[in-house]
């Protein structure tokens, strides 16, 4: 009676410490769940580290390793370890026969040493008391497993362990799962990202350019501007003798502006002759021979003569065909022959001679 | 607006053996009128060889102006007095030519001064328009 | 006044050659369309716009650029303060014509208008002068009459001149306007000058009831 009693205690103290352990279980998992939720890790490797750390530490196992598939699913890669010094020694042909090995069993299980001595005795050489394992499924697929061995207090592994094993690497598989389609996403979301950021890039590009030749085209047309207005230099070339050389083509606007340039330049300057040298003007019709007769006449308003030089053969030519009637101008070859008679009249003036308009 | 009344008249200096008429004010048709009678009159009552009309203080010359201003000129010449203008503005010279306006038969000179010097010198003798412009 | 052209000249000049230094300003004063010797508020800082532009195609050096844009700056300001805010000239102005004094008023109104609205000295003498061979017209040929002169601020800006009488009118317009004709008093180059002087010119005239003449010069 009394020992059934006693054996009745301690079955009953057993069950209650079992009660108590999965009780615990229970809480640990919860609080791996929410600490796999709250991290939102994204990153495998992460994931396992933290898995092992916290398995391992539950379970008062000093080694642990954590392997996944490799990626050409021809062996496993450690991905996270504890107690273990060479993770080359967790991956090698040997041990990669082992891992299949238990893996083909798709559940939670404990190897004994003997058992693994004759199996791998490299991985006998890291485990020699054996080690507890359970693969981890992905979508029915075993993608990896954790491996928990050497308990601090040298008990074994026992089916509640395993137990609590299984139901960890379920959620190591959810969460994992979960990295993988948040990486998709992520990845969506990165490339759509990326194709935004690539289009704002070209557009800015272009905006560029097209600013870049704006302002290209604005330095152009006021080069063009500053060469038009470098183009109809007066110069004093002598005392009271002013020269305007005229190139290019003379339109109605261009004439207004030299006939008031000229002009203001004969009062500012008080200059009696002016010669208008026209041999840089290729082109020369009705219109524009007006204006240069235009500006001769206003200059002599003014109390200036005004010579008209450097008439090409083409534009003397068309000069006569359309009928311009330049005959009250004086018109001479060139500026030299225009500098030497403004100077004869210069001289003439002195001695006695008027001029009249 | 300067307000000239009815009776100003432009004043008209003689200097030596010119006359010298500066207007510097907005011409009405009245003052034109009233200066070509006064220039007539002091023709004829003094010895003088020149005119000098300077127009550096005219507002505008429209054709009116212009008209009056060639007509001094002839009618001095006619009485045997040259006459220059003097001191045109460099736009109005272009309003003018503009509006194929001209002041032929007087000579122009760019300042008072040149404009002395012009009728100083022998008068001209017919010389060949083409050279001469 | 002193010459503000001349003292940028200067400023451009220690940073430019001369003929650089006339070609930027005289392209700058085109460009901004702004007077430096007449500045209104607002003026300094269109025609110093656009002299940087100038100022970067011939001075490369950023730090002489910038010293030589301040001194501008500088004279500029100064120069614009001492003027008073611009007066916008009104937009219609009715001057009665009735007789030949109102000739010299007509035009000198004339002027000042165009001179508020920033027309360059050429332009307001040809308006002025215009202006004169219109009242004139009316003086001479209808006794009286009236000139209105209008502002344009549309797209173009610029000036209209409208004279109206209610004389006899011109019988033969196409005769009066020809090459041809030239009337005892100069009739014919009045109206043929003030036609070659602005951009837009219109004619209507009905025998025994009077002419209206439209005339128009735009600034640009």
């Amino acid at each position: 009676m009394t020992t059934d009693t006693q054996r009745l205690q301690t079955e009953l103290g057993d069950l209650k410490a079992r009660l108590k352990r999965q009780g615990e279980s229970l809480e640990f998992l919860q609080i791996i769940s929410k600490t796999f939720v709250s991290l939102s890790l994204n990153d495998k490797s992460a994931i396992c580290d933290t898995f092992n750390s916290m398995v391992s530490s539950f379970m008062d196992a000093r080694k642990s390793a954590t392997l996944l598939l490799s990626t050409d699913g021809d062996g496993y890669d450690v991905v996270s370890r504890q107690g273990v010094s060479d993770p080359k020694e967790l991956s090698g042909s040997e041990a990669n026969e082992v891992w299949r090995w238990v893996i083909s069993e798709r559940i939670a299980r404990f190897v004994d040493g003997e058992d693994l001595r004759s199996r791998s005795p490299s991985l006998f050489e890291i485990f020699p008391d054996g080690f507890a394992c359970v693969p981890i499924d992905i979508r029915e697929q075993p993608v990896g497993l954790i491996v928990l061995a050497d308990k601090v207090n040298g008990t074994e592994f026992s089916g509640e362990g395993l137990e609590f094993m299984s139901a960890a690497a379920g959620i190591v598989a959810v969460t994992l799962t979960n990295a993988e389609s948040h990486a998709i996403q992520e990845g969506l979301i990165k490339s759509v990202e990326q194709q935004a950021k690539e289009a704002q890039r070209v557009a800015q590009e272009r905006e560029q350019a097209l600013e870049e030749l704006d302002r290209k085209l604005e330095i152009i047309e006021r080069q063009r501007f500053a060469i038009q207005e470098l183009s109809t230099p007066v110069l004093q070339l002598w005392d009271n003798v002013l020269a305007l050389p005229v190139i290019g083509v003379v339109d109605t606007r261009r004439s207004a502006e030299i006939m008031e340039r000229l002009l203001a330049e004969i009062t500012e300057k008080q200059v009696r002759f002016v010669i208008l040298d026209i041999t840089g003007v290729e082109v020369v019709d009705t219109r524009t021979a007006d204006h240069f007769i235009k500006v001769i006449k206003a200059a002599e308003l003014l109390g200036s003569t005004c010579i008209l030089t450097g008439i090409r053969p083409a534009v003397a030519q068309t000069l006569i065909e359309i009928g311009v009637d330049l005959s009250s101008i004086s018109t001479l070859r060139n500026m030299q022959e225009g500098l030497k008679e403004c100077l004869r009249r210069m001289r003439d003036l002195n001695s006695n001679d008027v001029e009249e308009i | 607006m300067t307000e000239i009344s009815d009776t100003f008249r432009i004043p008209i200096i003689k200097l030596h053996d010119k006359l010298i008429v500066s207007i510097q004010m907005a011409l009405s048709d009245r003052l034109v009128m009233q200066l070509k009678d006064d220039i007539t009159t002091r023709i004829e009552r003094v010895n003088i060889t020149g005119l000098i009309i300077d127009v550096s203080g005219i507002d505008v010359m429209d054709s009116y102006i212009s008209r009056a201003l060639r007509d001094m000129g002839l009618i001095a010449r006619l009485m045997g007095v040259r006459t220059v203008i003097s001191g045109l503005d460099p736009m109005i010279a272009m309003t003018l030519v503009e509006m194929g306006l001209d002041l032929k038969g007087v000579s122009a000179a760019l300042n008072l001064e040149t404009a002395i010097e012009l009728l100083d010198r022998k008068p001209a003798k017919t010389r060949g328009k083409g050279a001469a412009a | 006044m002193s010459d503000t052209r001349q003292q940028i000249l200067e400023i451009l000049g220690g940073h430019m050659s001369a003929i650089l230094a006339r070609s930027v300003l005289s392209l700058s004063i085109s460009w901004s369309k702004v007077d430096p010797n007449r500045l209104r508020p607002g003026d300094d800082n269109r025609l110093l716009a656009e002299l940087e532009k100038g100022c970067r195609l011939y001075v490369r050096d950023d730090t002489l650029r910038q010293t030589c844009m301040e001194q501008m700056q500088t004279l500029l300001t100064i120069n614009g303060h001492t003027l008073p805010p611009p007066e916008e000239p009104p937009r219609l102005t009715r001057v009665p014509v009735l007789g030949e004094s109102d000739i010299v008023d007509a035009r000198g109104i004339g002027r000042l208008v165009c001179n508020k609205l920033g027309f360059s000295g050429a332009m307001q003498i040809k308006v002025a002068t215009a202006i004169s061979e219109l009242a004139r017209n009316i003086v001479q040929y209808a006794d009286k009459g009236e000139i209105t002169i209008t502002t344009l601020n549309g797209n173009r800006r610029g000036i209209e001149v409208v004279a109206r009488d209610e004389g006899p009118g011109i019988a033969d317009i196409s005769l009066v306007m020809s090459d041809r004709y030239n009337s005892r008093t100069g009739m014919g180059i009045g109206l043929k000058g003030t036609r070659n002087l602005m951009d837009e010119f219109d004619l209507k005239s009905t025998p025994g009831k009077g002419t209206e003449i439209r005339v128009r010069k735009y600034m640009d």
